[in-house]
């Protein structure tokens, strides 16, 4: 059996360490570069940087604008043939939230929640927030892309952007979100993170915390080997990262994984829903704003009976209507978007007119322009617009 | 931690070397070492550690005893079998038990009376196959007199938990690189710099840019292996050779690179398996710190060349194939080898006559054969593929397959025909350390482009 011999000298490994470490400079010096240069679309440069001084998880006062972006579940995939390409303008105001034009005057209404609420995919006069604005011909806050949705981030929220006497927060409940509970932390609000955060809380905030985050040159990097895995020279390993189906026009379809998967949430998630909003409608009503929940399908509840294979599992509207009794009988205003997106894909599959983008986990702007109209023809029938609760002026 | 990952080329490594050459003293290195063992360990799920340690523990006092009662035969006997029954518990336990059970259970419902026996989900420690046969060798040797037992905790507490071929061997014995242990407060940081590197660029090269290469087209592949075609399997699993082979030696380059930077020679553990003619030759070659080992610690135990020398190889052959993995197809691809032993012994005259690249490429192909038993999940995969392989079958193409094909071609004759990295003699001419920076930033740039894969043989 064979052993090392020895030999002198050190110039060989030498310079291995240097390349190495030209590895490490070229990682570090791109992290001074901008993701505006490697990303597909607006998300990941606009959160990069996040400020803990701002309820927003995007950074303050930037704009990004691509006109080539396309959808999350394409770049997951890695399915070049299923892009689709749109132009995004991304804009955010001094708080972090995506509004494009200073509004003068005190807004009536703020849309809180998500990434559908904040528009992914969909450029600043696409939101739900614009559409809102437009309908109502009244300024509407978009302050999606809450870092952490809590009863106090809503109040200091309402405060922070001067919502009207009688204004009314829109809180998004996503279908895949678990259902939120009094007294339950916050998905991630865990001992663990309070304490992680504490300790790394002033590294990952602001500019640091972006510089840490990721880096550029494996983003770079990435994209590369995503070429290369084009399913011709090598099978595209990210494949796996979603589901491809075909619907029944013959047109493919992505869809998150997660969002494929029936989330098991207990049999008492809608009751203890209720609750949580009902107590949040109280707090609300103590600052005269009035509280409307929308309910928002994942893309597989709205196009899983419009694939041309049987699905593996059932599309989720049971709970969601379940979801949304709960709050009916709370009192609490709920439009439940389900079966109005449920609809319009179906009218609108033979003319490939779609409410979601095929790329992407979320709604296009048929998508939100329906959720719109959807809301503020509850707002009317509720009596929602104009009048304070409780007889506050 | 893996070899490939940037925690451990850009944080692990450099803290565990620049400390190492900072402490002087023999004892500093040995504590250093072994923290630098458990760190690297733990990273994947410290629980185990504590596992390690009870069993390091136990093979130190054992080797203490032998020493104390050097004339007592039978304390020293009683301090050979508790760690190895202890080691060998242990084993069995987290890597067999609950395939035991499951075959209690198949074998008993194939009997048409189905036993109930309980379905344990034990998570297997990693590494624990390479560590575990570190500490028996170390009782074994010590008890026939091979080696003098240590009186250094830490010494022997560093032998077993050192980094380099803590997860996946090479399998070292203590005698092999106890005089590098015990020189370890003389050794010239210089000595092995170079090679140590070439090593360890060659072998992170052989991970990197070629096994994983290679598996990113075979595992979606055998993915649906019942579409493949006869020429697309043996594609797929001639591609498997490449890879299992590129994989396991790189990764052994690795270990005996990172060992001669630290001033330690790890053993050869591949010396060009596929150049072998014939499949005595094959395991001289091929993981020859197993091969020795069950060579030294149950071939040559059980009787050798000496008496019923067929029974001891097939005994030893399903033993080497059971200690890859609780599963038939390893036992199965260990009886293969061991019929092909047995032939070849039977056979030898006649087979010796042939001409060389004959023998070689038929040799080549029976190990192919066995490789399906290798990688299949199950017996009934393996035949599939086997069927496949003999009997001519349509089939889907293989998505990458023109790449594979070239990736294949390469690396065969790469195996083939080219030396081995101890067969080199790691002195490089400018232009070949430009070269070889190159492949070293290409391999860098391709750990970035993605999360680092784990080695074959980790699940071992």
């Amino acid at each position: 059996m064979k052993t090392l011999a020895r030999m002198d000298g050190s110039w060989f490994g030498i310079s291995i360490v240097l390349v190495g470490l030209f590895g490490l400079l070229a990682d570090t010096l791109s992290r001074f570069v901008s993701y505006d240069r490697v990303g597909f679309r607006a998300w990941e440069t606009m959160t990069r940087v996040q400020p803990s001084s701002t309820l927003s998880v995007f950074e303050p006062k930037r704009t990004y604008v691509n006109d080539a972006a396309y959808g999350d579940l394409a770049a997951l995939g890695n399915m070049r043939d299923v892009r689709v390409l749109r132009r995004e303008a991304f804009t955010t105001d001094s708080l972090g939230f995506r509004n494009a034009v200073p509004e003068g005057s005190r807004p009536v209404a703020v849309t809180i929640g998500t990434s559908f609420i904040a528009g992914s995919g969909l450029s600043d006069d696409e939101t739900l927030a614009r559409r809102l604005s437009a309908l109502l011909g009244d300024h509407v806050y978009n302050a999606g892309g809450v870092r952490t949705l809590t009863e106090q981030t809503v109040d200091t929220l309402c405060e922070s952007i001067d919502l009207k006497n009688g204004g009314t927060a829109v809180i998004e409940y996503f279908e895949r979100a678990e259902p939120p509970a009094l007294g339950k932390p916050p998905a991630g609000d865990t001992l663990g993170r309070a304490v992680f955060d504490r300790i790394l809380g002033p590294l990952r905030s602001a500019e640091l915390g972006g510089w840490l985050r990721s880096s550029p040159l494996r983003i770079f990097l990435a994209t590369q080997r995503k070429a290369i895995e084009n399913g011709i020279l090598l099978p595209n390993s990210y494949g796996r990262n979603v589901i491809r189906k075909d619907l029944v026009n013959g047109d493919p379809m992505l869809f998150f994984p997660e969002d494929y998967a029936r989330p098991g949430w207990p049999a008492d998630a809608p009751r203890r829903a209720a609750e949580y909003f009902q107590s949040l409608r109280s707090r609300l009503a103590k600052r005269h704003a009035r509280l409307f929940v929308v309910i928002i399908p994942t893309k597989y509840t709205v196009y899983g009976s419009l694939l041309r294979e049987t699905a593996d599992t059932a599309p989720n509207v049971e709970f969601l209507e379940q979801m949304q009794a709960a709050l009916v009988d709370a009192g609490v205003p709920v439009a439940n978007l389900t079966r109005t997106m449920q609809q319009a894909a179906r009218e609108g599959l033979a003319r490939r007119d779609y409410v979601y983008w095929r790329d992407d986990t979320h709604w296009n702007p048929t998508g939100v322009s329906l959720a719109a109209a959807q809301i503020a023809l509850q707002w009317r029938g509720l009596g929602l617009l104009g009048n304070s609760p409780g007889g506050a002026p | 931690m893996l070899f490939n990952s940037l925690p451990f080329l850009y944080g692990f490594l450099p803290i565990a070397y620049l400390v190492f050459w900072r402490l002087r003293s023999a004892s500093q290195r040995y504590v250093w070492l072994t923290i630098s063992g458990y760190v690297f360990y733990g990273a994947w799920d410290y629980r185990f550690c504590a596992l390690m340690a009870f069993s390091t523990c136990v093979s130190y006092l054992a080797g203490l005893g032998m020493l104390l009662w050097d004339a007592n035969e039978s304390r020293r006997r009683l301090c050979l079998v508790v760690p190895v029954v202890t080691d060998l518990a242990l084993l069995g336990f987290f890597k067999y038990a609950g395939f035991t059970l499951e075959s209690v259970r198949w074998l008993t419902t194939l009997a048409g009376h189905p036993l109930r026996v309980p379905t344990l989900n034990i998570i297997l420690p990693i590494g624990i196959s390479f560590y575990t046969f570190h500490t028996i060798s170390y009782v074994v040797d010590s008890y026939r007199r091979v080696i003098v037992p240590t009186r250094k905790f830490w010494e022997f507490s560093c032998y077993v938990s050192l980094f380099c071929q803590l997860v996946a061997g090479p399998i070292v014995r203590f005698r092999q690189i106890e005089a590098d242990l015990n020189n370890i407060e003389r050794v010239d940081r210089r000595a092995y710099w170079n090679r140590g590197w070439s090593f360890f660029v060659m072998g992170l090269a052989k991970k990197v840019i070629l096994a994983d290469t290679i598996a990113s087209v075979i595992d979606p592949a055998l993915g649906h292996y019942r579409g493949l075609s006869t020429v697309s399997v043996w594609l797929v699993m001639i591609g498997y050779a490449s890879q299992i082979y590129f994989d396991f030696s790189g990764y052994s380059d690795m270990a005996v690179g990172l060992g001669a930077l630290f001033g330690l020679r790890i053993p050869q553990n591949f010396n060009s398996p596929y150049k072998a003619t014939d499949p005595s030759s094959f395991w001289q070659r091929w993981h020859i710190s197993l091969s020795t080992c069950m060579r030294d610690y149950v071939y040559i135990p059980l009787g050798g060349n000496r008496r019923s020398e067929y029974r001891n190889l097939v005994l030893t052959m399903l033993l080497a194939g059971a200690w890859h993995g609780a599963n038939w197809t390893f036992i199965a691809w260990g009886a293969y080898h061991g019929a092909l032993l047995i032939t070849y012994r039977l056979a030898r005259k006649r087979w010796d006559t042939l001409p060389e690249s004959l023998r070689r490429a038929a040799m080549f192909i029976f190990v192919v054969v066995g490789w399906v038993f290798f990688r299949a999940t199950s017996l009934s995969m393996a035949a599939t593929i086997l069927r496949h392989m003999f009997v001519p079958t349509d089939g889907v193409p293989v998505v990458g397959a023109g790449t594979l094909a070239a990736m294949v071609l390469f690396t065969i004759a790469i195996a083939m025909g080219t030396k081995n990295t101890f067969e080199i003699d790691h002195r490089w001419s400018p232009p070949m350390t430009a070269a070889l920076a190159s492949v070293f930033a290409v391999s860098l740039a391709l750990i970035y482009s993605t999360n680092s894969s784990p080695f074959l043989y980790f699940q071992f």
